[in-house]
């Protein structure tokens, strides 16, 4: 069993707090993405887990093992650095072989193993090279190589793509999914990027300034996002956001944004009848503003104008940038769109996806359903 | 070639022209106090002056030979040998214990520095005058052990003749006789005990050195890596053997050669503190080239002997110069 | 708490080697400032009672002509050895030429040759040149032997400044030497500084030019007078140790004050890349 628990983990650096109270079940097997801008702690996470900085507060559990106080070395983790940190005076075989031998692993057991992942990461080639002597790619798949050698209970990786071309990264992730497919071991890894976290995790947990605000499936974060900082991290371009308030009653709630307003169904009007009257952020994804002539079937549309202010061809759609009153949304349109720059255009918001967030806190009022 | 492009080479040549000229003046003279002399050096060593008057009178490669049959330049290669050794050893050692020490995120990290790198501040006389006193076998660290109620120890340091020779009827003597090298157990291949001290002030001085060029090496090595190696659960002391020291070769290449031919030429720690010491304990090559050159006018040998030093710094020297620029060229 | 054990141990071994480090200097100080009448081998490592300056007005008396001959043989030596070893540095790396990696080359193995190889010429051709046995003797030896290092540490300090800015120059019409003056010698403080520090610390340190050189005890450098005491039998051991703290004055405090050029200096030497 490789599950891994943090418990109120707190890691703190004179003043400044990297985790804060960091409470998060991974099971075993998970690939399990942390996620969120520079400095809000996630590498600090999985450093900590590691082993390669004491905590401040709090409980670690790798398996059903407390490992607070057990050293680096003896926590059976492995780790793939942004850099590769790999050992410059030695061969990519000797690389891959250094945690077995220092584990005091025979010799053909290590041979064996070794050969083994380097055929997987189809590397045998370079076993005799010297990293200095490997491109970009290669590093990589060494670092993966040595850290499969070791069969973890648990593999860590610390914005392992970060340093790769983009055609490259992307290629890698496919990669990597398919590597935890095969491996059936518990992947958390660490990335700024929510491309890489949606397309790869089977569970996300986003993270700003020490604190953990989300963790749930990708369709989780991304139809469901408990507050405004992670409904503008998850999904790109992000949302749009307005300021409005809540009007109405238990049978008509209107969402009251100024030049923009909208009526919500019955439904939804009965989730938010307890605050009316409060200040709002109303949120609404540029993918669910339509072309009104090319509105798709499932749609639940309600009819706004905006005026266009410029428009960017994508090839496989356009991005409106639109301005209501004086406030700016982005759209995501069908590219045979008449919408023209300068024009006032009539446009349909997907009234079923529209996200309703308290001004004061931040905090999600009242969620819409995942689509089947 | 047009206009332009004549005034173009025109431009380059005299830029070129002018570079030379500034450092023409450099040039000649490194050319002539450092070769010029050096081939001087070579004439004379090669001739018959022995006297206050320049005799240049060729002689081949006799005064070579008298100086290898000399016992007192034997002695000096034996003790320039166990020097080398000991005192690189040493300062490398304790140079690396030092620095990886303070690598540690020590409070008062910059005092410590300074505290074991003052000594290359000050010259070699000083040490030589300050530590004779302080192994005088009457005075100094000998008594010291009384200060904490110890016996005072009774070492003759510098003043002990006795050399520690593999003695030819011992087992290591039989051992090397039986593989040919019979001729190792004998005093002109021991340790003089008395050459003990000069290495002791002379690690003092340089030991400071090494620290600081290891604690850079160290500093280089990027935590990253360390931090893999402790994930794939290598212990501290493990990534010290595994990681750390093979990337500090280089270093300690520099550092060895450096100290290397330094303690080939050494001089002014010996005349401050030891002088060649009992039984010539402690002579080296420097000072008797002295001697016999500027107190015996026996211009030939001392030329000899320097020429003897000069081929050994060279060995060690030029290969290691070769190396660095050749690196620095590819970096 | 087996984490606290090994930070108490390995400050117990750093503070060791200070204190050995730092023993000579005890030594030196105490036995400075005792009085003639405390001053017993056998009683080396006892604290003075006071304050006394009798060893070091006599060392003082004894070397004082020498200190001075120290000065005025190190000062010019230094700023000539720094003006020679900037624009060398100078010319070497932005003015390459061909062949300007042998010429390096042949000068740093200048900076390593035994000074045995060259002592026998040096003193005929000084003799030759009427300077033996002077001072400007030993100022113009020092300066020709400190070529190689001054122009290895100005070498590395200079590259480290952008072509970018040469180049700029040499397309707004300024000669060799006009770059020199005009954007070199501005941005070199730093390496003046390190190599001045290094040159002045060499200098003043040296004994075998020192003794070769100058034959005179009223000419010779504070090394050379140090050294004639040290191996007198007619001087106080208390005396020596005097006149060694006072000959080693200098260097320490400029080490003390600017060590950290000092340390620059060090790196540079060891040809390790910075």
């Amino acid at each position: 069993m490789a599950r891994v628990v943090y418990e109120h983990v707190t890691k703190r650096y004179g003043d400044v707090i990297a985790v804060n109270d960091l409470t998060l079940e991974i099971e075993d097997k998970e690939f399990l993405v942390l996620v969120g801008p520079s400095g809000c702690g996630k590498s600090t996470a999985i450093r900590l887990l590691a082993g390669l900085e004491p905590m401040t507060e709090g409980k670690i559990y790798i398996g059903d093992r407390l490992v607070n106080d057990v050293p680096a070395k003896d926590r059976d983790v492995a780790m793939v650095f942004q850099s590769y940190a790999l050992y410059p005076h030695m061969s990519v075989y000797d690389n891959m072989a250094f945690g077995l031998k220092m584990r005091g692993t025979p010799k053909d057991e290590t041979h064996r193993r070794v050969l083994e992942a380097a055929g997987a990461l189809e590397i045998e080639s370079l076993l005799k090279r010297k990293p200095a002597q490997l491109s970009g790619g290669q590093r990589q798949r060494v670092a993966l190589g040595r850290a499969i050698v070791r069969e973890p209970l648990v593999f860590l990786f610390d914005e392992p793509l970060s340093n790769l071309d983009a055609k490259l990264r992307v290629q890698t992730r496919a990669e990597l999914s398919k590597l935890h497919q095969r491996l059936q071991t518990t992947f958390i890894y660490v990335t700024h990027d929510q491309v890489e976290a949606m397309t790869m995790a089977s569970r996300i947990a986003v993270l700003k300034d020490g604190l953990l605000h989300q963790v749930g499936t990708p369709e989780d974060l991304y139809f469901r996002p408990d507050n405004v900082f992670v409904a503008s991290f998850i999904g790109s371009p992000s949302m749009n956001f307005m300021p409005g308030t809540l009007k109405g009653t238990a049978e008509e709630i209107t969402l009251d944004a100024g030049a923009l307003q909208i009526r919500l169904p019955a439904e939804r009007s009965r989730q938010l009848v307890p605050h009316v009257d409060t200040q709002v952020t109303i949120g609404i994804r540029p993918e669910d503003i339509h072309d009104p002539d090319f509105l798709p079937a499932h749609v639940r549309g309600y009819p706004i104008r905006a005026r266009v202010d410029i428009t960017e061809m994508m090839g496989n759609e356009k991005f409106l940038h639109l301005i209501i009153g004086a406030q700016p949304l982005l759209a995501r349109v069908d590219p045979r769109t008449k919408a023209r720059a300068g024009l006032e255009v009539g446009l349909t918001v997907d009234i079923d996806r529209l996200h309703v967030f308290d001004a004061a806190t931040q905090a999600a009022l009242a969620k819409i359903e995942i689509p089947e | 070639m047009g206009n332009i492009g004549r005034r173009l080479l025109r431009n380059i040549i005299s830029e070129q022209a002018a570079a030379v000229l500034l450092i023409i003046p450099s040039l000649v003279a490194v050319g002539v106090f450092v070769y010029g002399f050096i081939g001087w050096s070579a004439v004379v060593s090669v001739s018959e002056w022995d006297t206050v008057r320049p005799d240049y009178t060729f002689v081949g490669l006799d005064n070579f030979r008298d100086l290898f049959h000399n016992f007192r330049f034997q002695i000096d290669i034996r003790n320039t040998v166990v020097f080398t050794v000991l005192f690189v050893g040493s300062c490398l050692v304790i140079g690396f214990v030092l620095a990886s020490l303070l690598d540690r995120h020590i409070v008062g990290e910059g005092l410590f520095r300074s505290i074991y790198l003052f000594p290359m501040a000050v010259s070699f006389i000083v040490t030589g005058v300050v530590w004779r006193w302080l192994l005088a076998p009457r005075a100094g660290v000998n008594i010291l052990s009384s200060k904490i109620g110890a016996p005072s120890l009774g070492y003759g340091w510098y003043t002990d003749p006795s050399v520690t020779y593999i003695h030819a009827d011992s087992r290591l003597g039989e051992a090397l006789h039986t593989i040919g090298l019979g001729f190792f157990a004998d005093p002109n291949f021991g340790l003089p005990l008395a050459m003990i001290s000069v290495v002791i002030a002379a690690t003092w001085q340089m030991s400071g050195f090494v620290m600081v060029m290891y604690l850079a090496g160290l500093r280089a090595i990027p935590e990253e890596l360390r931090d893999a190696a402790r994930v794939d659960g290598a212990s501290e002391m493990q990534i010290l053997r595994n990681i750390s020291l093979p990337l500090l070769r280089p270093v300690t290449l520099s550092a060895i050669i450096i100290l290397g031919h330094q303690s080939l030429k050494i001089f002014d720690l010996v005349i401050s503190m030891t002088r060649r010491g009992p039984g010539f304990a402690t002579d080296v090559p420097a000072l008797f080239m002295f001697e016999t050159t500027f107190q015996g006018n026996h211009f030939s040998h001392g030329a000899g002997i320097s020429i003897v030093m000069l081929v050994a710094v060279s060995v060690l020297v030029i290969p290691y110069l070769f190396w660095s620029l050749r690196r620095e060229a590819r970096l | 708490m087996t984490i606290r054990w090994s930070r108490i141990a390995i400050y117990a071994v750093l503070i060791l080697f200070a204190l050995i480090y730092l023993m000579p200097i005890y030594v030196l100080l105490v036995t400075g400032f005792k009085s003639f009448g405390e001053v017993r081998l056998d009683q080396m490592w006892d604290l003075p009672s006071g304050f006394h300056y009798d060893s070091f007005r006599e060392a003082y008396w004894a070397l004082d002509s020498n200190l001075a001959n120290s000065f005025k043989m190190v000062i010019p030596a230094t700023i000539f050895s720094c003006m020679l070893g900037s624009i060398n540095g100078y010319v070497l790396t932005k003015w390459r030429f061909p062949g300007s990696d042998v010429l390096f080359f042949l000068l740093l193995y200048g900076m390593f040759i035994p000074y045995q190889s060259v002592l026998i010429p040096l003193v005929k051709t000084l003799q030759m040149l009427h300077v033996y046995g002077s001072l400007w003797g030993l100022v113009v030896t020092h300066v020709v032997y400190g070529i190689p290092i001054t122009t290895l540490i100005f070498r590395n300090y200079y590259a480290n400044i952008p072509t970018e800015l040469v180049e700029a120059a040499k397309i707004d019409g300024a000669s060799i030497f006009g770059i020199y003056r005009r954007i070199v010698f501005p941005l070199s403080l730093p390496g003046f500084v390190v190599v001045a520090i290094w040159q002045f610390t060499s200098i003043w340190n040296d004994f075998l030019f020192a003794v070769t050189v100058t034959s005179n005890p009223a000419i010779q450098p504070a090394t050379v007078a140090l050294n004639n005491m040290a191996g007198s039998f007619i001087v106080e051991w208390n005396v020596q140790m005097a006149g060694a703290l006072i000959a080693a004055l200098p260097t320490l405090v400029v080490y003390i004050v600017l060590g950290r050029f000092f340390v620059r200096g060090l790196m540079a030497g060891a040809l390790s890349s910075s």
